[in-house]
């Protein structure tokens, strides 16, 4: 169990006119290995769910363990605790700092206590594996790439302190067509291979359907369900919680009303090869 | 008869500084009728953003014209004129606020344009109710979300009731019923009020909503006409490196295994072509 959240509930401004109520009553626990996408209309409580998550929001009420730290504690180490669970904020290319990638990257472990030569060393395999050459990039600036690069270079700069768990909000947001494929791909890889655990925040159904394996919805502040993508497109009402349905399951349903049926399929390589099954039966 | 109010003539736009020169855009031509609902696609750096740019005379032509409804862009004494009639909203809603409190935000522009007190009050009134947010009215706008921001910033641009609005990615961290409402307002101010709306997006579906459609590669116009004129051509769409639509991508995987359909724009669309097949 990598983090279990219980009873959180959190209030903004409280006790001033712009008192509201964020989070109500959530629980639930994420084990390791899970892609868990977590989904909601804008103000639902997503952010603050995840800024939670890795104490950037003082815990007030319920308990939050996160890699065996203990957030209700009085004074809980939030330096591990960030340590061990990266977070991606949204447009996290803005959060470039540094003069060059290489001083960016290596930001975030030398904060860590890694020495310099580990803090090199880490950032030229994170710099490598978020698909880019570290020696043709490192030493230029971060705000001289594109759009699609400095968001990789942002990852880059939390993959290097190698957390368990990554976070990203809304990791595809604002990019062009082929960042965001890009982008999609590439935590696909990592996903598995070096980071385990990935909760993503997303208002995008499409991807939701494409990479998570779990869903967490969010409505006004509440945990309304912990349901697999096939459960919450297929059987739930999305719609009338502000989320739109994945274009692969919308053109299923079509289908249906017309009487043909298809496999519930949620990514566009199976349904077009429902289509094509579809088709070649009617072929034959 | 219909009445240009975007004229682009053979211009072109490089970005200078002290170490490096970046082509903006290159010898590009095109018009924007009047009340034209207009879509800009095209991979980030493709010169999209950098033409909207010179539309409103942020940025003035290295070499070609610019013309709004007759003026030059590059009139010195018409640049409020210009930057009244083409209205502008940016991708990020943090940098378009002015005030800390919502209805002065909106009020800000058609104050310095001179606007009447009384008028002002309607126009804020009308562009709050347009983007669903007159309950914030009175709220500061630095504790919404990001979407409700856009809202905001795109509420206070049309408080200058300008001729043409251009979004420059408005929409990109909106929820999907945010994004619709976004979408929805821009379809409606262009129906009923005859705006002229030119949306810059990486939102397939979005562009499929446009009468017209523009694709930028690295600064130069490469298709220009229909979304359906666009979209059939995959050469332009991987040169632009676009992103299909759903349908159209499943549409397209079809037609490459030897299945005669029509290729879809939309999931409607395709439910037909599949239903049709015999």
């Amino acid at each position: 169990m990598l983090v279990e959240v219980k009873n959180l509930s959190y209030v903004y401004s409280e006790k001033t006119p712009f008192e509201k109520q964020a989070l109500k009553d959530v629980s639930f626990v994420v084990d390791e290995g899970q892609s868990v996408g977590i989904v909601g209309a804008t103000g639902s409580g997503k952010s603050t769910l995840v800024q939670h998550l890795n104490g950037l929001i003082r815990l007030k009420n319920g308990k939050i363990t996160v890699l065996d730290i203990d957030l209700s504690a009085k004074k809980p180490d939030l330096k591990a605790l960030r340590k061990g669970i990266g977070m991606l904020f949204q447009y996290p290319e803005y959060q470039l700092f540094a003069d060059t990638v290489a001083s960016d990257v290596m930001f975030g472990p030398l904060n860590f206590g890694f020495s310099k030569t580990e803090a090199e060393e880490a950032a030229r395999r994170a710099v490598n594996m978020v698909g880019m050459d570290y020696d043709s990039v490192k030493d230029r600036s971060p705000l001289e790439l594109s759009g699609g690069q400095k968001r990789r270079i942002a990852i880059a700069g939390v993959l290097a302190y190698r957390p368990k768990i990554l976070i990203l909000d809304e990791p595809t947001a604002g990019l062009d067509p082929a960042g965001k494929r890009e982008m999609l791909s590439l935590i696909a890889s990592l996903k598995g291979e070096e980071i385990s655990t990935v909760i993503t925040v997303s208002h995008n159904m499409d991807e939701i359907a494409e990479f998570s394996q779990r869903v967490l919805v969010m409505n006004n502040g509440k945990l309304l369900y912990d349901t697999t993508p096939s459960e919450l497109f297929y059987r739930l009402d999305v719609e009338a919680l502000g989320l739109s349905l994945p274009h692969t399951v919308r053109i299923v349903r079509l289908l249906k009303e017309k009487n043909i049926i298809l496999p519930e399929v949620l990514t566009e390589k199976d349904l077009v090869a429902a289509l094509l099954a579809y088709a070649g039966g009617r072929n034959a | 008869m219909s009445e240009t109010v975007i004229s682009v003539e053979n211009v072109s736009y490089t970005y200078k500084s002290s170490q490096n020169e970046t082509v903006g855009v290159k010898n590009l031509s095109l018009s924007i009728e009047k009340g034209d609902f207009v879509a800009f696609l095209g991979h980030n750096g493709s010169g999209k953003s950098t033409l909207a740019k010179l539309l409103n005379g942020f940025l003035l032509p290295d070499e070609g014209k610019v013309f709004v409804e007759g003026t030059d862009t590059a009139d010195e004494a018409k640049t409020y004129e210009i930057r009244s009639k083409v209205g502008m909203v940016f991708q990020n809603p943090d940098n378009q606020m002015v005030a800390s409190v919502i209805e002065d935000d909106i009020a800000f522009g058609p104050e310095n344009l001179g606007v009447e007190r009384e008028e002002i009050v309607r126009r804020v009134d009308w562009a709050l109710e347009t983007v669903k947010m007159s309950e914030y009215r009175t709220r500061t706008p630095f504790k919404l979300s990001g979407g409700q921001k856009q809202r905001i910033a795109i509420a206070a641009i049309l408080a200058m009731m300008p001729e043409v609005l251009i979004l420059d990615e408005s929409t990109a961290m909106l929820d999907p019923e945010g994004r619709k409402e976004v979408l929805d307002t821009v379809k409606r101010l262009n129906k009923e009020k005859n705006m002229t709306v030119i949306l810059i997006t990486h939102y397939m579906d979005e562009a499929l909503e446009a009468d017209k459609v523009f694709v930028f590669s690295e600064g130069s116009l490469i298709k220009g006409g229909t979304p359906r004129e666009v979209f059939s051509d995959f050469g332009a769409v991987e040169k632009a490196k676009l992103l299909l639509p759903v349908a159209t991508a499943a549409g397209k995987a079809l037609v490459e295994a030897g299945i005669k359909i029509n290729v879809p724009l939309t999931d409607e669309e395709l439910a037909e072509e599949i239903c049709s097949l015999k």
